[in-house]
Parts: C-alpha cells; sequence; structure tokens
C-alpha cells in the first residue's frame, strides 16, 4: 500500500521533471533558433547583393548613391569608418572613465554616496536610447554650433552621446568583476606591506581583468549597434569626415558623418531591389564586426579567471 | 514550498508555450488565408472585406482621412492604412501583402512591370528656411543652384553674408525623389546633412538659421521655418492645379495590375469619387479629380 503510493507519486513527479525538461529545451531553442533565422536571413539577403557589387567595391567605395539614376554607387567605407572611428574614441573615453568610476565606487567611494551614485549609473543604462538621442539635440548640437560652428550634427556629437551611453555599461559591469575578486588578495598584499592604491592596481584590478575586458566588449558592441540616438545627432551624410592623417583637424570631428546601423535604419523603409539587398549586405558586414568582438573576447580571456563568471 | 515552486514555473512555460504557440498560429493563418477567406466574402455579399493600405508616411494621413470617411459611409468594410515609406509600401504592394501601396513619387519602372495607380491627391513640396532667414522668394534657377552646390552663400540670393547649409531626405524617400525630379536636379544634389524623415528636416531646419530644406506643404503649419516663395508663386492648391508652381507632385495609390479583390476595387472608386475627392479637399490637399 505504503509503496504503491510511492511508486505512483514518484512517478507523477517524473512525469512533471520530463515535461519541465522539454518545455524549457523548448525555451532555450527559441532564443538559439532565433539566432539562425536571423543569420540566414540577414546572408541570404545581403551575400548575393555583396558579390553583385563586388567585395571590395562594397568595402572600399567611398561615394553611396544608390538611387543614382543610370550608375548607382554602393560604397560602404564611409559608413564603416564613421562606426570604427566613433566607436574608438568613445571607448576609449568612456572605457577610462567607465574603469576608475567603478575602482572608485569599489573602493574609495564612501557608504553615504556609494547608493545614489549606483542607482543613478544604473539608471543611465536603463534610459531608452531616443532620449540620450533627445538630450544630443536639445543639449549637445547647440553646445557645439554656439562654440564650434557647423551645424552641430557631428562626428563629435555622436562620440559625446556614444560615451555617455557606454559609461553605464562599463562601470555597472566593471564593478561587478572586481567585487568578484576574493578578498583576500587585498587583504593579502596589503598585509606583504602594499599600499591601498598598490594593492588596488596592482592585485585587484588586474585579478579582475577578464571581467573588466567583458565589461569593455559589451560597450564597444553598444557603441556599434547605437542606431536611434547616432541617427539624431550625427547628421547622417555618408561622405569620408577626412582621412586617418588629418584626423585630428577640428574640421573632421565637426563633419557629418553616417554609421552603419543608421545607414540601415534611415534607407530601409525606403529601398527596395538592389539598393534593400545592399543594406542587408550592410548588415552581413555589422553581423561580423560584432562576431569578431565576441572572438575577440574569448581570445583575450583564454588565459583569465572571470571571477563574476566563477561565483 | 518546492512543488508550489514548480507549480508557478509550470504554470508560466505553459502560458509562455501557449502563448507563443497562438501567435505562430496566428502568423500562419494571416499568410495563408488571407486572400481565399476575403474573396468568397466578396463575390457572395455585396457588403463588406478588408483592405490593406500601406506606404509613404507623406501620404498616409490623407488616406488615413480617405479611409475613416469611407467606413463610416460603407458598413462591412474595413480599411487599414499602415505609414511605411513609399519604397516599403510599393514592396508590400508587389508582394501582395498589402492590397494598395501608397507613393508620394512618380512609380518607376521596375515597380510599373507589376503595378497599376491613379494619383488621387496632388500636393505641393515647399522650400523651407529659418523664420529668421530674410530671404522670402527664390527663382526656380536659385534653388536648383543651391541644392546642385553651385549657389553656397545666402548673400548671393539677397540674404545674409552666411554659408547656406542644405538639408535633404534619405536615397529612397519618395518626397526627395519627387523634389529632385521637379528641381531638375537629379542625381547631381549636394548636401550638409540628411534629415530622417520630413520632421528630421524641419527640426534641423528650426534648429539652424542658415540652412534650407523642402518638405511637403501640409507639414509647415506651426513650425518655426517659413515656406519661400518659387518665382513670386507662394505654394497654393489653384497654382499647384494650374503649373505656375513647379514643386507639385502627386499622391498615388498602386495596386496589382492582374486585379483587385472587390473591397479594394470599391475604395478605389470612391477615393476618386466625388465624395472621396472632397475629404481630400477637406486635408487640404488638391484634388486630382476637378469635379
Amino acid at each position: 500500500m505504503d509503496s504503491a503510493i510511492q511508486q505512483k507519486t514518484s512517478r507523477r513527479v517524473r512525469a512533471i521533471e520530463v515535461t519541465t525538461k522539454i518545455l524549457f529545451l523548448v525555451c532555450s531553442l527559441v532564443a538559439a533558433l532565433t539566432l539562425l533565422l536571423i543569420i540566414f536571413f540577414i546572408f541570404s539577403n545581403g551575400i548575393p547583393a555583396i558579390m553583385e557589387v563586388g567585395a571590395i567595391n562594397f568595402l572600399t567605395g567611398r561615394t553611396w548613391t544608390p538611387t543614382h539614376s543610370t550608375n548607382p554607387q554602393f560604397g560602404m567605407l564611409p559608413m564603416l569608418y564613421a562606426t570604427f572611428i566613433s566607436t574608438i574614441i568613445a571607448f576609449i573615453l568612456g572605457s577610462k572613465i567607465g574603469k576608475w568610476g567603478a575602482i572608485y565606487l569599489m573602493f574609495f567611494c564612501p557608504k553615504k554616496i556609494y547608493r545614489p551614485i549606483k542607482t543613478m549609473v544604473e539608471l543611465l543604462g536603463g534610459i531608452p536610447s531616443v532620449l540620450y538621442g533627445f538630450f544630443g539635440v536639445a543639449v549637445i548640437l547647440p553646445f557645439i554650433r554656439n562654440n564650434f560652428g557647423g551645424t552641430g550634427n557631428s562626428l563629435l556629437a555622436a562620440i559625446i552621446i556614444l560615451t555617455m551611453m557606454i559609461l553605464p555599461t562599463i562601470i555597472n559591469l566593471g564593478e561587478a568583476a572586481i567585487r568578484a575578486v576574493p578578498n583576500h588578495f587585498y587583504e593579502g598584499a596589503l598585509s606583504l606591506g602594499a599600499s591601498k592604491t598598490e594593492s588596488i592596481f596592482k592585485v585587484v584590478v588586474p585579478a579582475a581583468k577578464g571581467g573588466i575586458n567583458g565589461a569593455y566588449i559589451l560597450g564597444i558592441g553598444r557603441a556599434v549597434g547605437e542606431t536611434m540616438a547616432v541617427i539624431m545627432v550625427a547628421g547622417n551624410v555618408s561622405r569620408m569626415p577626412g582621412t586617418l592623417g588629418d584626423f585630428f583637424q577640428t574640421s573632421t570631428l565637426l563633419a557629418p558623418v553616417r554609421t552603419l546601423t543608421s545607414g540601415i535604419a534611415m534607407e530601409m523603409s525606403y529601398a527596395s531591389g538592389l539598393h534593400r539587398d545592399t543594406l542587408f549586405g550592410i548588415g552581413v558586414v555589422l553581423f561580423i564586426i560584432i562576431i569578431s568582438l565576441n572572438l575577440t573576447l574569448a581570445i583575450l580571456n583564454r588565459n583569465q579567471t572571470n571571477y563574476a563568471k566563477e561565483s | 514550498m518546492f512543488k508550489k515552486a514548480i507549480k508557478t514555473v509550470l504554470g508560466f512555460a505553459a502560458t509562455a508555450t501557449l502563448g507563443l504557440a497562438l501567435v505562430a498560429c496566428g502568423g500562419n493563418n494571416d499568410s495563408d488565408t488571407t486572400p481565399t477567406t476575403t474573396a468568397p466574402t466578396n463575390e457572395s455579399g455585396s457588403a463588406g472585406g478588408t483592405v490593406i493600405v500601406a506606404g509613404s508616411t507623406t501620404v498616409a494621413p490623407v488616406a488615413q482621412a480617405l479611409a475613416d470617411a469611407f467606413m463610416a459611409a460603407h458598413s462591412g468594410y474595413t480599411v487599414e492604412v499602415q505609414s511605411m515609406g513609399t519604397g516599403a509600401g510599393m514592396t508590400a504592394a508587389i508582394e501582395g501583402v498589402a492590397d494598395i501601396g501608397l507613393a508620394s513619387r512618380n512609380l518607376n519602372a521596375d515597380e510599373l512591370v507589376t503595378l497599376d495607380y491613379q494619383t488621387f491627391a496632388i500636393d505641393g513640396i515647399v522650400v523651407i528656411t529659418h523664420e529668421s532667414n530674410p530671404v522670402s522668394n527664390l527663382t526656380y534657377e536659385q534653388i536648383r543652384n543651391i541644392f546642385l552646390g553651385n549657389i553656397t552663400n545666402w548673400s548671393e540670393v539677397g540674404g545674409n553674408n552666411a554659408s547656406i547649409i542644405v538639408i535633404s531626405r534619405e536615397s529612397g524617400s519618395g518626397a526627395r525623389g519627387s523634389f529632385e525630379y521637379l528641381a531638375n536636379v537629379v542625381d547631381d544634389v549636394m548636401y550638409d546633412l540628411i534629415g530622417q524623415g520630413s520632421n528630421g528636416v524641419l527640426t534641423s531646419v528650426e534648429a539652424n538659421a542658415n540652412a534650407i530644406g523642402y518638405v511637403t506643404y501640409g507639414l509647415v503649419a506651426g513650425r518655426r521655418v517659413s515656406a519661400v516663395s518659387v518665382d513670386g508663386t507662394p505654394f497654393s492648391g489653384a497654382a499647384a492645379a494650374n503649373g505656375s508652381y513647379p514643386f507639385a507632385i502627386g499622391f498615388h495609390m498602386a495596386f496589382q495590375q492582374s486585379g483587385v479583390n472587390a473591397a479594394t476595387q470599391t475604395f478605389l472608386d470612391w477615393a476618386m469619387s466625388s465624395a472621396g475627392q472632397a475629404v481630400v479637399a477637406a486635408e487640404e490637399y488638391v484634388p486630382a479629380v476637378s469635379n
């Protein structure tokens, strides 16, 4: 009698377990299938377009006149360059501010102001990008226009907006990475006679490198992928803002630019035929950039212990 | 406690899966059966059906007004207007996703292979400047040369000594296509900024004292920009209709050459009727059919 009930219960438990397992498998497959579908869709539309234009032409052409009546040109170099430059500079600024901000929050911040600062950083990360764009239009563009001339819609405006947008990602994840380093690293360094600053910068932060690299890559990913805010401030002209050599002239920083993502977003609803397919071609390039970023992270962290991941 | 947790999780998962399944089924049903379900309803009864209209963001508001008036006058009909841009609207009409595509530019040769169109309203593109700009009139040639990059300073056309900031629309935009065609600057236009949508152009012109741009007339009211006269003629319905204003554009409804369902045909015919054209006039566009 007793064992019969037990058997019945255990059978029921097993049934529940199997059903749950299947349900959860389906749930995880939804995400994986979505990725495969996106890859398939972008590549099946984009690769033929790239072939038709010619990969070299597509990647190194400087003229983007997709609706030209006799001789349309599909050169995406200006967009690639704009994405590259704005991301790199925003990253150089944002990674330093973010990393040092995270270190301050973790080691030097008085308890009283930790909560407010931390909450505000988290909120900053949750603000929809169109609001960053709105801030750019209302504050950054007039500032640039009044102080440096021109229209304000420029590479500089894009860099400022992107720097602001990647800060919360880097601060939050960077702090989590540093916090995950076991406490005895810090204490051990102190007890060996290192000063507080030495312990932090020579022991704890290097130990958190894996997690901090992860924060950097996610920050870069956000900068590369940001669309709406950039459309609102960058001016969206697909033209080289200057060559690498004369980059540090103000005219380069003040020139309007169009990034890869804004190129796709602005023209997709108006495009048809080869024009539309080349936008998928830009999507292919964007996808490859993001994949490479993730691979870079994997390679960088090959020999790093990521304490944030282990705990 | 543990059991309860499992139950909650199971319940959630079941709801989620069910929801997904329903959405998936709904999607399938839509794409598979829309043509077959609407066709019989139209053939069997005189009343009703669904018409999907999609396209130009410029044309969508007046199409929506037509749809509302049409539905008020014809019970049993549903007209759905989606605003997505001329290019996407033409694609939707070609692929049969939409019954009618809306265009604010002339259809190109590729589109005319499968589509026919009717012009149901006429609008003007106006050249706009910042409200503080003293230049209130430009000749057609001056406008042309500004957009070609031959005139680069406002002082050359009687304004302040300041560089002209030329603001354009995205490649493929209906308004851009029409403007470049009408201003005879196709393929050679120079610009300093590109606004996203008509609103992007308006915002940029409002923000830059020395800017020049173009949008359709209906959008200018209430914005801090001024519309310049062309060769002394300000935009008006009459000027657009008699050709004295050079930047008049047609609003088109495009549909499959191979034929449309009865509900769509009813709506297309009604839009060109005196009742439909009265709605166009009430929206302050120029009717395409003078009654």
